[in-house]
């Protein structure tokens, strides 16, 4: 029953109120939801962590309930924005997210003990202990100069053993540069 | 970007670019100065690709607090 007390005035700034409220849910919302590239980032970085491998655009595309023209699309804007990620050339295939690889490298990777696939390069395999949260990341690896083994041992982002002491990481092609050709540095 | 097991082996690998002995750094210090940073640390949040700009913004100090040889400077 309508309240007759209230007056055509004070009705209008309740109105005002409402809809000042609903824009700022529409905008809270939007800014809070993840936007499609983000979503599909997050779906290929998920899968490598569960299986070592990445995902299959069709299968992101199940997972996310989308078109698969939707997900392979969105999947080379996420190529294009400039992130060490690639796909196979020519295909639509993910060939490398950073820090993990689908190719594999020389950079071993074993989460508990159990082998987990291959991290993108030396210097990313550096970063992949934030991505498993309490387990022990190890990398192994052969110096390219010499093939001889190397090994690092971390969780949590600190470093528990790195074989041998004086191991160093190397980059070929200066910083400014890494963009455009990533698999090269 | 590789792991060498010394700098000595870096500087002997038959592919080493010309200039590129000052691509060389302390994995240790990576870690603490780079790979701490939001840009890596992060990568498993949802919404993360909305905001690798914000997480990034520390990413050119910490390359210089690695090294301060043109090298390891940003674009």
């Amino acid at each position: 029953m309508e309240d007759h007390r209230v007056g055509k005035g004070e009705r209008l700034v309740q109105a005002c109120r409402q809809a000042a409220f609903n824009l700022g849910a529409i905008w809270l919302y939007a800014w809070r939801v993840p936007s499609d590239r983000a979503s599909l980032y997050h779906q290929v970085l998920a899968g490598y962590v569960e299986a070592g491998v990445a995902p299959h655009y069709l299968e992101i595309a199940k997972t996310l309930d989308w078109p698969a023209d939707h997900a392979r699309a969105v999947l080379h804007e996420v190529v294009g924005v400039g992130l060490p990620v690639w796909l196979h050339p020519g295909t639509d295939l993910i060939a490398s997210f950073a820090p993990f690889s689908s190719l594999p490298t020389l950079y071993r990777i074993s989460i508990d003990g159990a082998p987990h696939g291959y991290a993108q390069c030396g210097l990313e395999s550096l970063a992949l202990s934030w991505l498993f949260p309490d387990r022990e990341v190890r990398i192994d690896s052969l110096c390219p100069d010499c093939g001889e083994p190397i090994s690092l041992v971390m969780s949590g982002g600190e470093l528990l053993s790195i074989s041998p002491d004086s191991v160093v990481t190397h980059t070929n092609v200066p910083v400014s540069k890494w963009r455009g050709q990533y698999p090269l540095a | 970007m590789n792991l060498f097991r010394s700098e000595e082996h870096v500087g002997r690998w038959s592919l080493l670019a010309d200039g590129a002995a000052a691509g060389i750094a302390d994995p240790r210090r990576l870690l603490a100065e780079v790979f701490a940073l939001p840009r890596y640390t992060r990568r498993l949040d949802a919404d993360y690709l909305d905001r690798v700009g914000e997480h990034s913004a520390g990413l050119p100090d910490a390359l210089r607090r690695v090294s301060d040889d043109p090298w390891w400077a940003p674009a």
